[in-house]
């Protein structure tokens, strides 16, 4: 299954995630995700959903001068991003537990009726 | 390396910017800002490339949720759906053999609307700066920027000229809206004021023609005097000309007008009259007419200043000797023969008074060697005396009947 896919549903959360833990800028919100084993994540989508949750009220920024290069964008979480995540942590362990409990149920007796139908 | 970089992620990032042209200018500093800081902490770390600013810049825009956001991305996607309908539509006609070959017709005639376009321009331009319509160029600098407008437009129609872009294409596209809307209203007054030269010039074609025909013509010029000579090379006076069927010369048929025609001795035009003996002025057929230098419509029929009209050449050529002076007598008597035919006078406009004096005349002048008209003597009197002598020279203007009416008597006797 393509994880890119899976990955713009979840994205949000990861960001809030990864901000809420410590302030950061794009590049460094990128590398923690990946270093959190999400790696087919792309530079770009990281930053336009920094940028979403900024325009939503989730995240403040602020500029820091770099020493001997251009200016770096941080982004912190607010009051109400972590309640964002919060809600979207609900949702996602509700959602996940779910999609577990189906997906990784082993369905013995359909694989017998399938045998015998099979057989006949 | 490090300017490298700095060069790579520059590229990069403006390439970007340029993909996010149409969105505010304000979510394009959001969306951006630190986006070289990255760009260059990232090649820093793995010096992997950078990939597509194009993808890159989708994948921003979407994963920021602002596809709703750019209306103009809207009206891009709706003119590329646009696009591909017609190219669908186009696709279809090209299936099916008729069509084809009618879009094969019309690709052909594309160079003809190239052609049209510029005109219509060229027409639009002329009209905005001398509010007229003339639709061929008139003079070398309307037929030089004619000439450069249909230029560019073939240029354009062939893909060059465009210059950079999309100005170039958008101003080709509003030209050629604009050219389109125009194409009928400028064809309808252009064929309007085509039909209006055609009928105008086949006017003036008419009345050239009919002013020719007019009258006497020869080789299609007015014929506006006539100088009669006789055998002997001596210009005659007052000689009636009828044609085969009996109908008069008349220089002016209709008696309505005067023709003038420049004379070397009086340096000036001159009007011819019509004879003075005939009534009604309807003698157009006696030459050489009268003439006068003061203009007839001006001086209202009143024959002022009537004079003989300069002969073109004093005498002419006499034929061979048979006519020669010594023997005029006996070849003119065989004229009465031939003469009565021709209607040239009626007897009784001869009156008896006029008869008699012609005799006299032609037995006085009988004598002479010359014939009258040609007498030097008589030429001055005639020419000075003016209506005093005219009278009497109604029976002596006859030159050839005079001759004939003398030996006619002569015969009876």
């Amino acid at each position: 299954m393509d994880t890119t896919q899976l990955l713009k549903g979840v994205l949000d959360v990861a960001v809030l995630a990864v901000v809420r833990e410590e302030d950061g800028y794009g590049y460094d919100i990128v590398r923690r995700l990946r270093a959190a084993g999400i790696a087919e994540i792309g530079d770009a989508s990281v930053y336009g959903t920094l940028r979403r949750l900024y325009a939503a009220g989730a995240l403040s920024t602020y500029v820091v001068p770099s020493e001997g290069g251009p200016n770096r964008k941080y982004y912190a979480i607010k009051a109400e991003g972590i309640a964002m995540f919060e809600a979207q942590r609900e949702t996602w362990n509700e959602f996940a537990a779910v999609f577990s409990t189906l997906i990784n149920h082993q369905p013995a007796p359909a694989a017998a009726t399938s045998s015998n139908g099979s057989h006949s | 390396m490090n300017t490298n970089h700095r060069n790579i992620v520059g590229e990069f990032a403006r390439a970007v910017r340029a993909q996010l042209a149409d969105l505010p200018a304000l979510d394009v500093e959001e969306l951006t800002e630190g986006l070289e800081a990255d760009l260059t902490e990232r090649l820093a770390e793995d010096g992997s490339d950078l990939g597509d600013p194009a993808a890159y810049a989708a994948e921003l825009r979407a994963s920021a949720g602002l596809q709703a956001k750019a209306p103009v991305l809207a009206a891009l996607s709706l003119r590329r759906s646009l696009e591909t309908k017609v190219r669908g539509a186009i696709a279809s006609l090209r299936a099916k053999p008729a069509t084809a070959a009618l879009l094969d017709f019309l690709v052909a005639l594309r160079p003809v609307w190239w052609v049209l376009r510029g005109w219509i321009v060229f027409g639009l331009l002329i009209v905005l700066v001398k509010q007229d319509w003339p639709f061929f160029p008139r003079g070398l600098l309307e037929f030089l920027l004619w000439a450069g407008v249909i230029a560019v437009s073939v240029q354009w129609g062939r893909g060059r000229w465009l210059g950079s872009g999309r100005a170039g294409k958008g101003l080709k596209y509003a030209t050629s809206v604009v050219a389109a809307v125009l194409l009928l209203p400028m064809a309808l007054v252009a064929f309007d004021s085509v039909n209006r030269a055609l009928y105008s010039q086949s006017y003036d074609y008419a009345s050239a023609a009919s002013a020719v025909s007019d009258g006497l013509s020869l080789d299609g010029e007015n014929v506006s005097n006539v100088f009669a000579y006789d055998c002997s090379g001596q210009p005659l006076r007052n000689v009636q000309l009828f044609s085969e069927n009996g109908t008069k010369l008349s220089v002016n048929p209709f008696g309505d007008g005067y023709s003038s025609y420049p004379d070397k001795e009086e340096q000036a035009d001159v009007f011819g009259l019509p004879s003075q003996f005939v009534a009604g002025h309807e003698g157009w057929n006696v030459f050489p007419l009268d003439a006068t230098v003061q203009d007839p419509y001006e001086s209202e029929g009143a024959d002022l200043g009537r004079m003989q009209a300069p002969l073109p050449f004093d005498t002419v050529q006499p034929l061979l000797n048979e006519c020669s002076p010594e023997a005029p007598k006996e070849k003119e008597a065989a004229l009465p023969s031939t003469m009565p035919t021709a209607p040239t006078l009626k007897p009784e406009d001869v009156k008896a008074t006029d008869v008699k004096s012609a005799v006299e005349s032609g037995a006085t002048e009988s004598g002479t060697p010359s014939p009258s008209p040609t007498d030097p003597e008589v030429e001055e009197s005639t020419r000075d005396s003016g209506t005093e002598r005219d009278k009497p020279a109604t029976g002596s203007s006859v030159p050839t009947p005079a001759p004939s009416g003398s030996p006619s008597p002569s015969e009876e006797k």
